[in-house]
């Protein structure tokens, strides 16, 4: 039986592999409170990053209002829980940024490319609006102060070395979910209509049907990572999501690279770790991204999981199909 | 099978098609001619769905609402595009699976919760795929990307995905076209086979000896309305015909 090459490659050894990596290294990188923190960082950023990833990376959908979903689902679960467990707040968040993506992802369907960035930026900027104002909701200033910890089966995650293995987690499940699409005919589908959707429409795509779903879900990748993000803080201000953060996650799926599951992590370290690699020259980090971001656009369109995936056609051929088979 | 009637396409005052009625019984083959600009290519495209229409449209006595692509789909409509219109990055199997007419389990129902039975589903869509691949003659490409295949091969890959969904009728836009004589004669042999095999077509091409030998019926456009139609020598004798291609007479040569 000939099976389709999406089916062919191997996603789950190597999520057990990057798994068992992380929980290696990460450890290992945490010398300092600041490590520790920088790394926890990475790891919720990739779970936004990689819901950036079905939206625009699979659907094609440039969605300018990851953040306002990373807000959202912070805010909604630091509402909820301020009543009820942990679990509950995270799966609110997921429901609440699920069902508000698809309402503004049904309403706005039938926009296309720049004019679907333009009207989510718009929801985001209305929406925050909305979000700061609404102080019963939030809090003081649009200051939700005082989230509880994560908590999941009696144990709490006080420590940021503990909240490693909870993130860790969370997005290992999250990489399954998606390597279970990356296995299935809703990856096709979702190329065939980024790439051109009238004729997959005639194939019998539904198109408008297939790019709200994974906005749906990507967006409610942004509502976890927000949730964790205020549980593991404990405060959360509109701040925490601007617009900084909102060109950020679209650099980190840029560098990292637009067309695999692996593009999200990569570029999301990067982008975490370069504050760090540039200390003593903070003041100019923003052209450091400028200047790899050109880079990237020029030199390594597919972004740096594509560079590392042309690597191996330099070396043997035994190395080359190892390294082929290992990476998703 | 198809019948549609009073089709009109205009673009900004021009009418490309104008009041346009034809019927296509089932197992049919049907060509359609006529002088570069005719309308040919639109009324293709809106009996398709892909461009606003006005008139009715009909597949097997079921009404097909017009300017929706989908409408056409699930009516049985499928086309093949003069310029191929294939997914580079795909693999030519997952080309042809796009048109499967299985269309359950193919969302996130299918990718996570019902796995199992998602998996039964895409073996059965994989054989049928294939066997369409086999069909053109491309099984041996089925994994490769489509963006490796040649101008022509990417027309038949096309066409595997236009027969994998099992279409009631089936729409060719210059399948000859950028193909050499070896590569036509292969063509026909190949539609005639598709013919054969109880399909029902309608080819739009210039090379008139190809499709004399194909069709049944020649239907001919000039300037957006119907000026003739019947079997080929009869239609070749027309003088309206012979006047609208004289002046044309280098364009209708390729
Ligand atoms: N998208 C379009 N916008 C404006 N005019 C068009 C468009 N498509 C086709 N036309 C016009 O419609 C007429 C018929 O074109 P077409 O259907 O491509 O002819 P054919 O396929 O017979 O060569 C031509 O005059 C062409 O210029
Ligand atoms: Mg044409």
């Amino acid at each position: 039986m000939i099976r389709p090459p999406d089916y062919r490659r191997r996603h789950f050894p190597a999520i057990a592999a990057f798994v068992v990596l992380t929980a290696v290294i990460g450890p290992l990188l945490s010398t300092s409170r600041a490590d520790q923190f920088l790394v926890d960082l990475w790891l919720v950023y990739s779970i936004a990053v990689l819901g950036f990833y079905l939206v625009f990376g699979l659907a094609g959908r440039f969605a300018f209002c990851q953040t306002f979903m990373m807000a959202l689902g912070g805010y909604t679960s630091a509402w909820v829980t301020r009543d009820h467990s942990f679990l509950l707040g995270v799966v609110s968040a997921i429901v609440v940024t699920a069902l508000a993506a698809g309402l503004v992802g049904f309403l706005i369907r039938k926009a296309q490319h720049f004019y679907f960035a333009m009207a989510t930026f718009a929801v985001t900027q209305i929406g925050m609006t909305i979000v700061g104002q609404a102080t019963s909701f939030t809090g003081p200033n649009g200051q939700a102060t005082g989230i509880a910890p994560p908590s999941l089966f009696g144990h709490v995650f006080l420590q940021d070395a503990d909240i490693f293995w909870l993130f860790l987690g969370v997005l290992t499940l999250c990489l399954i979910l998606v390597a279970f699409i990356e296995r299935s005919p809703l990856r096709r589908e979702a190329v065939a209509a980024r790439e051109n959707g009238l004729v997959a429409s005639l194939s019998g795509v539904g198109v408008q049907r297939v790019q709200l779903v994974l906005f749906m879900l990507g967006s409610a990748f942004g509502g976890v990572s927000g949730s964790l993000i205020g549980h593991w803080q404990g405060v959360i201000s509109t701040d925490s999501f601007g617009t900084d953060l909102s060109i950020g996650i679209f650099l980190m799926l840029l560098l990292g690279g637009v067309d695999s599951i692996w593009g999200a992590l990569i570029g999301a370290a990067v982008y975490v770790a370069l504050p760090r690699l540039l200390s003593g020259i903070e003041h100019y980090s923003s052209i450091v991204y400028g200047v790899l971001l050109l880079v990237v656009v020029l030199a390594v369109p597919g972004g740096i999981a594509a560079a590392v995936r042309r690597l191996p056609r330099r070396f043997p051929r035994r190395f080359s199909r190892r390294v082929a088979d290992a990476e998703g | 099978m198809l019948k549609a009637e009073q089709i009109t396409v205009t673009f900004g005052g021009v009418r490309a098609v104008s009041d346009v009625s034809l019927a296509v019984p089932a197992g049919e083959l049907l060509g359609l001619v006529g002088p570069n600009g005719s309308g040919k290519t639109t009324f293709l495209n809106a009996v398709c769905g892909i461009v606003p229409a006005r008139g009715s449209l009909t597949v097997a006595d079921r009404p097909v609402r017009l300017g929706r692509p989908n409408a056409a789909c699930r009516a049985g409509i499928a086309r093949v595009f003069q310029a191929p219109q294939t997914y580079g990055e795909l693999s030519c199997l997952d080309n042809v699976l796009l048109s499967t007419s299985d269309r359950r389990l193919l969302g996130l129902t299918g990718a996570w919760p019902a796995r199992p039975a998602m998996w039964k589903r895409e073996r059965a869509r994989w054989a049928f795929a294939m066997s369409a691949l086999e069909t053109v003659g491309l099984e041996s490409c089925a994994l490769e990307p489509a963006s490796l295949l040649s101008y022509g091969q990417q027309r038949l890959l096309e066409l595997a995905r236009a027969l994998a969904g099992s279409p009631s009728i089936l729409l060719l836009d210059e399948p000859s076209a950028g193909l050499n004589d070896a590569e036509t004669a292969a063509l026909a042999a190949l539609l005639g086979a598709v013919r054969a095999a109880g399909n029902t077509l309608v080819v739009v091409d210039h090379k008139i000896d190809f499709l004399d030998a194909l069709c049944d019926r020649l239907v001919v456009l000039e300037l957006g309305r119907v000026i003739a139609s019947g079997p080929p020598d009869q239609v070749w004798r027309d003088d309206r015909v012979i006047s609208a291609y004289l002046g044309v007479a280098s364009d209708a040569e390729h």
